[in-house]
C-alpha cells in the first residue's frame, strides 16, 4: 500500500502546478519549495516500488538502491533550496508565471526521471524535464539568452530524437522488456549505444558534446543555472548508467575511448574555464570538467563489471557532491553581482569551491579518494597524472571564480542579501561539510582519506595551484584578448538553422497552362464541326454505309 | 434477418445522426433554438447508442444489419471492435465539434445548410465505419465526399469554391478508382463481409494479377482521402472551410476514411499473409514514408497557420498507413491508436486556429506572436497539442510513436525509425517556433478590442465559451490518451484488443 | 396483356379526343397518364405472375397478322414511360415556364406515349417503323412548341428523323424480300448470315442509330433537345431516343447472325466509349446549360452503345441487364435534370451556365435535384446508375484481357462527374449570386427533384429490378 506514496513524488508539484494557476505568483511563489518535500523524504525512508498498469506500458516507480535514492535526494534538496532562492532572484522579472510553471514541469520531469524503473516513465521525465528547463534558459529577455536557449531547444530537441531511437532499439533488444532492471543484463548493439550516447551525451554536456552548456548557464537566473548544472545534466549520466547494460562486450571495447573522452572533458573544462571572464560561464566550463569525471566513472565500470557495484557507489557521491557543490556556486554566482558579501559570506562561498577541488574534510576528499580507487581497480596508473592536473586545475578555477566574483563586486550601491535567499544557499554551501557527517556512505569514505598521506595527496596539487595562482596575481598578468573572445561556431550554426527553418527556401511556382492559346484552339475545333448538323450527319452516315458495303 | 435491438443498433446509430441533419434542412435561419435542440439530440442519442454498442461489443456481442442492394453484396452494418473505435471517435468528435460549431457560427448565415451537411457528413462517417463489406464502404465513403463537399464551399468565395473544385477533382477521382477497385474484387468472389485475416486468401494463387491491380485501385482510391503522396494536393487547399469544418475533415471525416479504409483492406479483405505474399505492403511503406518525410517539409514553407497544419495532416495522417504496412501486430497496434489520437490532437489545433482567428484575427504564424498573454488557455491546448504532434511524451503520440518504432524493429524495417526520428525533428522544427511565438514573443501590436459576444480577459472569458469548452476537452483527452494509455478504455488498450484479434494473439 | 393494352389505348384515346374535340386542358392528359400508370403497374404485376404473354392483332396469326408481346422489360418500360408521362405532364400542368398551358403539347404528348408504349409492345418491323414514324414526327411539333427560335433545330431533327426512316425502311424491306417475314421470331429463326441480311442490319442500323442519337450520328441531339420546351426536353431525352435503342437491342441480340455480332459488336463498344468521352467534353466545355444537359445524354447513351456492343461480341445476356439499367436510371435521371436545368434558367432568366451562380440559395432543390440526378448519371451509390455501371463492370473486370474497357468506363464516369460538378460547384458560389427573375416555385421544384430520388430509391429495389430484367433478356 505505501508503494502508492511515490506518486506524492510528482504529484506534489503537479498539486503546485495547480495552486500556481489558481493563486498567482505572488502569493504563492514562496512555498513552492514545499513540492520537493515528498521526494526528499522518499528518499530518506523509501517505500515499496509500484507499478502502475494504468499509465503508459510498464510504468513503474521506485528507488531502492543507494543509486537512486541519493539521485533523489540530492535532487530534491537542491531543487528546494533553488525554488526558494529564485524567489527574490527572478522578482524583479516579468512572466513569473510562465516561469515557475516551467519550472515546477521541470522538477516534476527530473523527480520523475529518478524514481522511474522502466523506460517509459524515464523518457516521459527525461523530456519533461528538458523541454521545460527551456522556459528557464529563455526566461530573461534579450538576444542572448533567446540565443542560447535556441541552441538549448535545438539540441534538446535532436537528443530527445537520438534517445527515443536508442530506447526502442534497446526495447527491442531485450524483447519488448520495459523495466530498467532487465536491461542491464541485455546487451547491446553498436548503433544502440551510439544513439544512447550522443543523446544523452547532449544533456551531460561532456566534451565534444556540451556546445550549449557555456552558452545557456550564463544566460539563465542564477537559480536556473544551479538546477540546470547541479541536477538536469547528471540525468544524462543516469540516462546512460540505466539504459546500457552492466556487463557488454561493446562497451567494455569502447570503454577507453569513453575514457579518452572523459579526460579530454575534464582538462577542456578547465582550460576553457580558466579563460572565462563571467562567473556563470566559468561555472559551466567546470561542470563540463565535473562531468568528464562522472564519464570516466561509467566508463570504468563498463570496462570492470567487477568494479560496477563500487561505481555506482562512487558516482551517487559523485552526484551528490559535484550537485549540491555546483548549486552553491551558481546561487553564490548570481549573488555576486546583486548583492553586497561580507566576509563570512566569503567563507561560506569557499566551503563549496574548496570541495570542488577536493581539499580534505570536505566531500570533495571523499569522492577524490573513491576516484583513485577507482582507477587503480582499472590498471590505469598511467591516467593518475591526469587526476592530479585536474585537481590542480580546478583549484586553479575556482581561485579565478573567486578573482571574479570579487571583481563583481565593486560595483557601488549593492543592497545587502535577502533573508529568503540567505538560507537555501547557506545551507548548500554548508553541505560539502556537513553531509560527509550525516551521510554514512560518504563518511566513510571522509574519513579513509584522512591518513596524513591521503591528505597531503590530496593538498600538494591544491597548494601547486594556490602557488601559481599567486604568482599571477603577483606578475598582474592579464588574459590575451585573443583569447577572451573565442569564436562559437555552435551559436552560428544554430542561428543559421533558424534562418534555414524561418525561410525555407521554397521552390519557384510553374507557369500555369496559357489559357488563351488553349481556348482560341478550341473554338477553331468546334467551328470545324459547326459547318451543318445535316450535311455532316448525311456525309456520316454515307460512309457508314459505304464501309458496311466495302467491309 | 429479424428485427431485434442487436441487429437495429448499427442502423439507429447511423439514423441518429441523419434524421437530425434532413430535419435541420427544412428549418428556417432563424429557428435557432430548435435546430441546437435537434443537433444536441442526435449527438447525445448517438453518444448513448455507441456506448450501448460498446458494451455489447466488448462483452461479445454481435451487432449486424443488413438489407439486399446488389447480387452478391448486401448492404451490412455491423460493429466490430476495428469500427467502434473510428465509431467512438467520430461521435465524441462531433460532440465537440457541433459545440464549437454552434459557437462558430453565431449570426452566420445559411446555418440550415451547414448543420443539415455536417449531419450527413457525420453520418456518412459512421457509416463507413460500420459497414460491413467493400459494397456498404463505398456506399458510404462517396457519400461522404458528397456531403463535405458543400461544407468544403461553404463560405462561397472564389477561394473556396476553386478549393471545392480541387477537392472534388481529387475525391471523385478517387471514388473512381475505389469504385473499380471494389467492383474488381466483387467480380472475383462477391463482397463477403469484413473478416480477421481477409477472404482473398484462396484466389491468391489463380487471380494474382486482379488482387495486385484490385490493390492498387483501393490503395490509390482511399489514398486520395488518406492523403498519400502524389494524392494530397486537395487536403492543404481545403483548409479554407470553415474551422470546424477543417477540424472535422482533418481529423475524423476524410482524412480517416481514407486512412480506415487502408486498414480494412488490408487487414479484412486481404490479409497479411496474401498481402506479403503479393509484396504490396513495401510500395505502400515507401509511399507512406515518403508522405510523412514530404508532407512535413512542405509544412515548414508554410506562413499561414492554417495551412500549416493541413500539411501536418498530410504528414500525420500517413503514420496510420505506415502502421498498416508495417504488417506486423505491434505496429498495428499503433497504427490504430494513431487514428485515435491523431484525430484528438490534430481536431484540438484546428480549433485552437479557429479561436485565434475568431477571436483576435490572427491567421498568419507570424501574427501569433505573444497570442498565449491574450489567451492563454487556447495556446496551451494548442501547445499540448502541438506536442502530441511531435510525439513529446507524455502525450497521446508518443504512444503512437512508440508503437510504430517497435512495430518497425519487429518487423525488421530499422529504416524506418530514421523515418519516425526525421519527422519527429521535422515536426519540432515548424510547431516548436509556433509554441515559441505564443509564449516568448511579444506582440507586434496590442490586441484588437473583441466583439461583445467573444469578448474576454485571458482565461476563461478570453473567447466565446462554446469555442473554448471543445477546445479543452479534446486537449485533454489527448493528453489522457497518453498518460493513462494502459488502461482498457484508452485508444492504445482498444487497438490492442482489435489487433489480438486480428492477428489472432 | 388486355391492361397493357388499356396502357398504351389511354393515352391514344385522350390524344385522339382532344385533338378532334379541341381541348387543351392538362387535367385530361394527367388522368390519362395517370391510369395508364395503374394499368402498366397491374400489367407489370401479371407477367411476373404469369410469365410473357403475347398478343396477336385482330386473331391474325403471325406471318400475316402483327403480335404485340409483353415481357417483364417490356412492362417496366411501360411503367416508366407512364410515369415519366404523369411527372412531366403534371410539371407541365403546373409550372408557369413549361410553355405548355393551353398548346398543342397536350394531344401530342398523348400521342408520344402511345406511340412509345406500342413500341415497346411491338415485335414486328414494319409497325415498329410506324411508331418510329409517329415518334419522330410528334417530336420534331413539340419542339416547335417552343417558338420561331426552335424551328431551325427541329427542321434539322425532321430532316434527319426522315433521313433515318428511308434508312430503316429500307432495311426493313430488303430483310422483307429475302425473307418473307416481317415478325422478329420469325426473321430470328430464318435469318442467315448472308450479303443482303448484313446490308439490311446495316442500314436499319444506321437509321436506328441516328434516330436514337447514338454517337457519331447524334449531331442533331443538342440543339434540339435544348431548343425544346422543357417538359419537351425532359421527354425526349428520357424517353424518345430510348425507342430507337430497343429496337436496335433486339434486331442485334434476336436477329442477327452471330459471326456478324461479334464484329459489330466491338464497333458498338468503342462507338460506346468515344461517345461517353466525347460527349462528356463537349458538356464540360459548353456554355450553356440545357445544351450540357443534352450533351450528357450523348455521353450517357454511350454506355448503352457499350453494354449492347459487349453484349454482342461476348455474347452475355447479362449485359442486357446492365443496359437497360441504364436506360431506366437514365431516363429518371435526365426528366430530373432537364425540369431542374429549365426552371432554374426560366427562373433566373439566363440560359447560360455561369448564371447559376449562387443557386444552391435561390433555389435550393432544384439545384439539389440537379446535383442529386447528376450523382446518378456519374453513377454513385446507392443511384440507378451505379448499379448499372456496377453490372457493366462485373463481366469487365472479370478477365484482364477486358480490363481496357473497364478503363474506358472509368474515363466516362471521371468525365460526367465533371460536367456535372461543373455546375454543382458553380452554385456554391455566394460572392457573386445572380438574382432570379422570378419568385422561384417550390412545387416545380420539388416535381424535379421526385424522379432523382427514385433513381436513388432505384438503387434500394435493384435486386427484384435485375432479376425481371434477366428474365426478359435471357
Amino acid at each position: 500500500m505505501n508503494g502508492l506514496l511515490w506518486l506524492l513524488v510528482p504529484g506534489a508539484p503537479l498539486l503546485a502546478v495547480v495552486l500556481l494557476l489558481c493563486a498567482g505568483p505572488r502569493r504563492c511563489a514562496g512555498w513552492l519549495w514545499l513540492s520537493c518535500l515528498p521526494a526528499l523524504l522518499l528518499s530518506l525512508w523509501p517505500a515499496e516500488p509500484l507499478a502502475l498498469p494504468a499509465l503508459w506500458p510498464g510504468a513503474q516507480w521506485a528507488a531502492d538502491d543507494l543509486l537512486s535514492r541519493a539521485w533523489l535526494g540530492f535532487s530534491a534538496l537542491l531543487w528546494a533550496c533553488a525554488s526558494r532562492f529564485a524567489v527574490t532572484d527572478i522578482a524583479s522579472t516579468d512572466h513569473q508565471q510562465r516561469f515557475w510553471l516551467f519550472w515546477l514541469l521541470a522538477l516534476l520531469g527530473n523527480l520523475l526521471l529518478v524514481i522511474a524503473a522502466d523506460a517509459g516513465s524515464f523518457y516521459v521525465g527525461f523530456t519533461l524535464m528538458s523541454l521545460c528547463a527551456y522556459g528557464l534558459v529563455a526566461h530573461r529577455r534579450g538576444p542572448v539568452p533567446r540565443q542560447a536557449a535556441r541552441l538549448y531547444l535545438q539540441l534538446a530537441v535532436v537528443g530527445e530524437m537520438l534517445i527515443y531511437a536508442g530506447m526502442l532499439l534497446r526495447i527491442h533488444e531485450a524483447g519488448g522488456a520495459l523495466a530498467l532492471e532487465a536491461w542491464r543484463d541485455t546487451p547491446t548493439g553498436a548503433w544502440t549505444a551510439a544513439l544512447l550516447l550522443v543523446g544523452f551525451g547532449l544533456k551531460a554536456g561532456f566534451w565534444p558534446l556540451h556546445v550549449w552548456l557555456p552558452l545557456a548557464h550564463p544566460a539563465a537566473p542564477a537559480a536556473a543555472s544551479a538546477v540546470l548544472s547541479g541536477a538536469m545534466i547528471k540525468a544524462g549520466i543516469l540516462g546512460l548508467w540505466h539504459f546500457l547494460p552492466a556487463d557488454d562486450a561493446l562497451l567494455q571495447h569502447w570503454s577507453a575511448w569513453l575514457l579518452a573522452v572523459g579526460a579530454i572533458s575534464a582538462l577542456y573544462g578547465v582550460a576553457l574555464g580558466l579563460l572565462q571572464t563571467r562567473s556563470k560561464a566559468l561555472l559551466a566550463y567546470s561542470s563540463i570538467s565535473q562531468v568528464g569525471y562522472l564519464l570516466v566513472i561509467l566508463a570504468l565500470a563498463w570496462q570492470q563489471p567487477a568494479y560496477r557495484e563500487a561505481a555506482a557507489t562512487l558516482l551517487a557521491l559523485y552526484a551528490v557532491h559535484h550537485g549540491l557543490a555546483k548549486g552553491a556556486l551558481f546561487m553564490g554566482a548570481g549573488l555576486s553581482t546583486r548583492v553586497r558579501f561580507q566576509t563570512w559570506h566569503w567563507l561560506c562561498l569557499a566551503l563549496p569551491a574548496l570541495a570542488l577541488a577536493g581539499l580534505p574534510l570536505t566531500s570533495g576528499a571523499a569522492v577524490k579518494l573513491l576516484f583513485k580507487e577507482g582507477i587503480d581497480a582499472g590498471n590505469l596508473a598511467g591516467w593518475m597524472f591526469l587526476l592530479v592536473i585536474g585537481s590542480a586545475g580546478t583549484m586553479l578555477l575556482m581561485l579565478r571564480l573567486l578573482w571574479l566574483m570579487r571583481a563583481s563586486q565593486r560595483q557601488a550601491n549593492l543592497p545587502p542579501m535577502a533573508g529568503s535567499q540567505r538560507l537555501p544557499w547557506l545551507l548548500l554551501c554548508l553541505m560539502p561539510v556537513l553531509l560527509p557527517w550525516l551521510w554514512s556512505p560518504l563518511r566513510q569514505a571522509m574519513l579513509d582519506s584522512l591518513p596524513l598521506y591521503a591528505i597531503w595527496a590530496a593538498l600538494w596539487p591544491a597548494l601547486l595551484a594556490l602557488a601559481i595562482g599567486l604568482l599571477v596575481w603577483k606578475q598582474g598578468w592579464q588574459l590575451p584578448p585573443r583569447l577572451r573572445q573565442l569564436p562559437n561556431p555552435a551559436r552560428v550554426a544554430s542561428v543559421r538553422l533558424m534562418h534555414l527553418l524561418h525561410w525555407p527556401p521554397v521552390p519557384a511556382l510553374r507557369k500555369p497552362l496559357d489559357e488563351r492559346l488553349w481556348r482560341h484552339s478550341e473554338r477553331r475545333w468546334n467551328r470545324l464541326w459547326q459547318v451543318g448538323t445535316v450535311a455532316t450527319s448525311a456525309w456520316i452516315i454515307v460512309l457508314l454505309l459505304m464501309l458496311g458495303w466495302l467491309g | 434477418m429479424n428485427a431485434t435491438w442487436t441487429n437495429l443498433l448499427p442502423l439507429g446509430i447511423v439514423l441518429s445522426s441523419l434524421l437530425p441533419g434532413l430535419l435541420i434542412f427544412t428549418l428556417r435561419e432563424e429557428q435557432t433554438r430548435l435546430r441546437v435542440a435537434l443537433n444536441l439530440t442526435g449527438v447525445l442519442l448517438k453518444l448513448g447508442l455507441v456506448g450501448l454498442m460498446l458494451w455489447g461489443v466488448a462483452r461479445g456481442l454481435e451487432f449486424r444489419f443488413s438489407i439486399p442492394f446488389l447480387p452478391g453484396g448486401e448492404l451490412v452494418l455491423q460493429g466490430d471492435a476495428l469500427s467502434l473505435q473510428f465509431v467512438s471517435l467520430s461521435t465524441v468528435l462531433w460532440l465537440a465539434t457541433t459545440i464549437y460549431a454552434i459557437g462558430y457560427l453565431e449570426d452566420a448565415p445559411l446555418r440550415s445548410r451547414f448543420f443539415g451537411y455536417f449531419s450527413l457528413c457525420v453520418s456518412a462517417t459512421v457509416g463507413l465505419a460500420l459497414a460491413g463489406n467493400l459494397v456498404t464502404f463505398l456506399l458510404f465513403y462517396e457519400l461522404l465526399t458528397l456531403a463535405t463537399f458543400p461544407l468544403v464551399v461553404h463560405r462561397g468565395t472564389p477561394q473556396a469554391l476553386q478549393a471545392g473544385r480541387v477537392y472534388l477533382t481529387y475525391t471523385l477521382g478517387g471514388g473512381a478508382l475505389l469504385l473499380m477497385g471494389v467492383a474488381l474484387l466483387h467480380s472475383l468472389t462477391g463482397s463477403p463481409q469484413f473478416s480477421a485475416g481477409g477472404y482473398l486468401l484462396p484466389l491468391l494463387e489463380t487471380r494474382t494479377p486482379s488482387l495486385i491491380l484490385a490493390f492498387a485501385l483501393l490503395v490509390g482510391g482511399l489514398g486520395v482521402k488518406a492523403a498519400l503522396l502524389p494524392l494530397h494536393g486537395w487536403l492543404p487547399q481545403a483548409m479554407v472551410a470553415p474551422a470546424p469544418v477543417s477540424a472535422l475533415l482533418h481529423a475524423v471525416a476524410v482524412v480517416k476514411a481514407g486512412a480506415f479504409g487502408i486498414v480494412r483492406v488490408v487487414y479484412d479483405v486481404y490479409g497479411v499473409e496474401p498481402v506479403q505474399a503479393l509484396g504490396l505492403h513495401l510500395p505502400l511503406l515507401a509511399l507512406a514514408a515518403a508522405t510523412i518525410i514530404y508532407g512535413s517539409l512542405k509544412a515548414l514553407q508554410q506562413r499561414e497557420l492554417k495551412k500549416l497544419l493541413a500539411y501536418s495532416t498530410v504528414s500525420q495522417v500517413s503514420y496510420i498507413t505506415l502502421g498498416v504496412a508495417l504488417m506486423g501486430p505491434i505496429a498495428a497496434v499503433g497504427a490504430l491508436a494513431h487514428l485515435v489520437h491523431q484525430g484528438l490532437m490534430k481536431v484540438t489545433l484546428f480549433y485552437c486556429a479557429g479561436n485565434f482567428a475568431e477571436t483576435l484575427g490572427v491567421h498568419r504564424i507570424r501574427e501569433m506572436d505573444g497570442i498565449g498573454q491574450r489567451m492563454p488557455l487556447t495556446m496551451t491546448a494548442f501547445t499540448l497539442a502541438a506536442l502530441g504532434m511531435i510525439g513529446v511524451p507524455p502525450t497521446a503520440g508518443f504512444i503512437s510513436k512508440w508503437y510504430l518504432g517497435l512495430g518497425a524493429l519487429e518487423t525488421g524495417q530499422s529504416g524506418i525509425l530514421l523515418v519516425l526520428v526525421l519527422s519527429g525533428l521535422l515536426n519540432a522544427a515548424y510547431f516548436l517556433p509556433l509554441i515559441y511565438r505564443g509564449w516568448f514573443a511579444t506582440p507586434k501590436a496590442p490586441w484588437p478590442a473583441a466583439a461583445t459576444a467573444r469578448a474576454g480577459r485571458p482565461g476563461w472569458r478570453e473567447t466565446h465559451w462554446m469555442l473554448l469548452a471543445p477546445t479543452l476537452f479534446t486537449a485533454a483527452l489527448a493528453l489522457l490518451a497518453g498518460i493513462l494509455a494502459g488502461t482498457g478504455f484508452s485508444p492504445l488498450g482498444w487497438s490492442q484488443l482489435i489487433i489480438n484479434r486480428e492477428f489472432d494473439l | 396483356m388486355t391492361l397493357a393494352l388499356a396502357s398504351l389505348l389511354l393515352p391514344l384515346g385522350t390524344a385522339l379526343l382532344m385533338l378532334l374535340l379541341r381541348l387543351r386542358s392538362g387535367i385530361w392528359v394527367i388522368a390519362a397518364s395517370l391510369g395508364s400508370l395503374l394499368c402498366a403497374g397491374l400489367a407489370l404485376h401479371e407477367v411476373i405472375e404469369q410469365g410473357v404473354q403475347t398478343l396477336a392483332i385482330g386473331g391474325w396469326r403471325t406471318p400475316l397478322g402483327i403480335r404485340f408481346e409483353l415481357s417483364s422489360l417490356t412492362a417496366v418500360l411501360l411503367v416508366f414511360t407512364a410515369m415519366t408521362h404523369l411527372l412531366v405532364a403534371i410539371y407541365a400542368q403546373h409550372s408557369r415556364h413549361s410553355h405548355a398551358r393551353n398548346t398543342d403539347y397536350w394531344p401530342l404528348s398523348g400521342l408520344l406515349h402511345a406511340s412509345l408504349a406500342a413500341l415497346w409492345l411491338s415485335r414486328d418491323l414494319f409497325n415498329w417503323y410506324v411508331t418510329l414514324e409517329l415518334l419522330g414526327l410528334v417530336a420534331v411539333a413539340m419542339i416547335i412548341l417552343s417558338g420561331p427560335r426552335a424551328h431551325a433545330p427541329a427542321l434539322r431533327y425532321l430532316l434527319l428523323s426522315l433521313a433515318a426512316s428511308l434508312c430503316y425502311l429500307l432495311g426493313v424491306a430488303l430483310l422483307y424480300g429475302r425473307y418473307g417475314v416481317l415478325d422478329l421470331d420469325l426473321l430470328a429463326q430464318a435469318s442467315e448470315a448472308d450479303h443482303s441480311t448484313r446490308m439490311a442490319l446495316l442500314l436499319m442500323t444506321v437509321g436506328l442509330m441516328l434516330k436514337a442519337a447514338l454517337w457519331p450520328l447524334h449531331l442533331w441531339l443538342p440543339a434540339a433537345h435544348s431548343s425544346a420546351p422543357t417538359a419537351v426536353s425532359a421527354l425526349l431525352s428520357a424517353l424518345v431516343v430510348k425507342g430507337p435503342l430497343f429496337i436496335l437491342w433486339l434486331l442485334w441480340s434476336r436477329v442477327a447472325p452471330v459471326d456478324m455480332t461479334e464484329s459489330a459488336g466491338l464497333l458498338f463498344a468503342l462507338a460506346g466509349i468515344v461517345a461517353l468521352l466525347a460527349g462528356g467534353w463537349a458538356a464540360l466545355r459548353t456554355p450553356l446549360l440545357k445544351t450540357l444537359v443534352a450533351y450528357s445524354t450523348v455521353a450517357q447513351l454511350g454506355y448503352a452503345l457499350l453494354a449492347l456492343g459487349l453484349l454482342l461480341r461476348w455474347q452475355q445476356s447479362e449485359l442486357s441487364v446492365a443496359l437497360w439499367l441504364f436506360v431506366l436510371a437514365h431516363g429518371l435521371a435526365k426528366v430530373s435534370m432537364f425540369l431542374a436545368a429549365g426552371e432554374m434558367q426560366a427562373t433566373l432568366g439566363s440560359k447560360r451556365v455561369a448564371s447559376l451562380k449562387g443557386a444552391t440559395q435561390t433555389m435550393p432543390v432544384a439545384m439539389f435535384a440537379f446535383a442529386v440526378a447528376g450523382g446518378s448519371l456519374i453513377g454513385l451509390p446507392p443511384s440507378g446508375g451505379f448499379v448499372a455501371k456496377w453490372v457493366l463492370l462485373q463481366p469487365l473486370l472479370l478477365e484482364p484481357i477486358h480490363w481496357p474497357w473497364a478503363l474506358g468506363v472509368l474515363l466516362g464516369t471521371l468525365a460526367s462527374a465533371a460536367y456535372v460538378f461543373r455546375v454543382v460547384a458553380l452554385s456554391f458560389d455566394r460572392a457573386d449570386a445572380t438574382p432570379p427573375d422570378y419568385d422561384p416555385d417550390p412545387f416545380a421544384q420539388w416535381l424535379a427533384l421526385l424522379p432523382a430520388i427514385a433513381v436513388w430509391g432505384l438503387a434500394l429495389f435493384s435486386q427484384p429490378l435485375i432479376l425481371w430484367l434477366s428474365e426478359a433478356s435471357g
